[in-house]
């Protein structure tokens, strides 16, 4: 029972901070508190996966995301001027508020839908989800193309990102 | 046991709020984390039905979600050096060159 409660306190606030950093992500105007409060969204995120049991990807959620990701970000933020960008004012036009206003009606649609419905599907047999060994086990033997297919993307990656933000391209054009 | 479905509706409420910030700010970086926010709700759904069902098929989904994120986020900040290279600044008001 102690247990229960408990586990419903770190949900409530988690979800909390998680919703709460987000819509402070999406309003403040200065894009290095954006990406700072962008960070505890994830956090708080890596936790709700703890709670769910998923170890695994919750250490990979803060070593990626929260790390190397937001790291990334935070250092073009850096190399860009961004003074003009967070003078600017919000431009509120009709496309941007019907937006709005459709996606807040989808918002309330996908949780009347959720809320009142139980998950069907086919029940594993998976005692925990959450532990490296069994992911590993998977990721080298059902899993394996995907996992090939995926470090041919971040190689892809790598290389692309490397020659967009090279300053010349070949043949001495600016780019 | 903490029901599934709040795990849906928080992971709804995060899309959406993810949606909304990708509409309306102008700041390409902004837009670009809330991207990657909405990928982040999809993942919490996914854990959140794998960790119902106990079934790894979720978790190793949000594993290749996260890889796929992690190299558009390479490629996806490059892009904005490039255009603030060309044009002095990332306002995405300013980049309709596909506008014909």
């Amino acid at each position: 029972m102690a247990v229960l409660i408990a586990k419903w306190v770190i949900f409530v606030v988690t979800s909390l901070l998680a919703i709460v950093s987000s819509l402070m992500m999406i309003t403040r105007r200065n894009t290095i508190h954006s990406a700072l409060f962008m960070v505890l969204a994830f956090v708080a995120s890596a936790i709700l996966y703890l709670l769910l049991g998923c170890q695994f990807l919750a250490m990979i959620q803060i070593i990626v995301y929260a790390g190397a990701v937001m790291m990334l970000v935070i250092f073009v933020i850096m190399m860009i001027d961004l003074s003009r960008e967070e003078k600017l004012k919000m431009k509120i036009t009709k496309t941007k508020v019907a937006g709005v206003i459709i996606s807040i009606l989808f918002m309330l649609f996908l949780i009347l839908v959720m809320a009142f419905n139980s998950v069907k599907g086919k029940m594993g047999t998976l005692a925990s989800i959450g532990d490296a060994k069994t992911i590993g086990t998977l990721l080298f033997s059902r899993f394996l193309l995907p996992f090939e297919v995926a470090s041919v993307l971040l190689l892809a990656a790598m290389v692309g990102a490397v020659m967009l933000s090279k300053k010349k391209a070949f043949g001495g054009e600016d780019q | 046991m903490i029901p599934v479905q709040a795990y849906f509706v928080v992971s709804a409420i995060l899309f959406i709020i993810g949606v909304i910030g990708a509409i309306t700010r102008r700041n390409a970086i902004v837009v670009f984390m809330s991207i990657e926010m909405m990928l982040n709700a999809v993942n919490l759904t996914l854990i959140a039905a794998s960790s119902y069902l106990h079934s790894i098929d979720g978790v190793m989904f949000v594993f290749f979600v996260m890889t796929v994120a992690a190299a558009e986020a390479a490629v996806g900040l490059a892009i904005f050096l490039m255009m603030y290279r060309k044009k002095d600044t990332i306002k995405l008001d300013e980049f309709n060159l596909l506008k014909g």
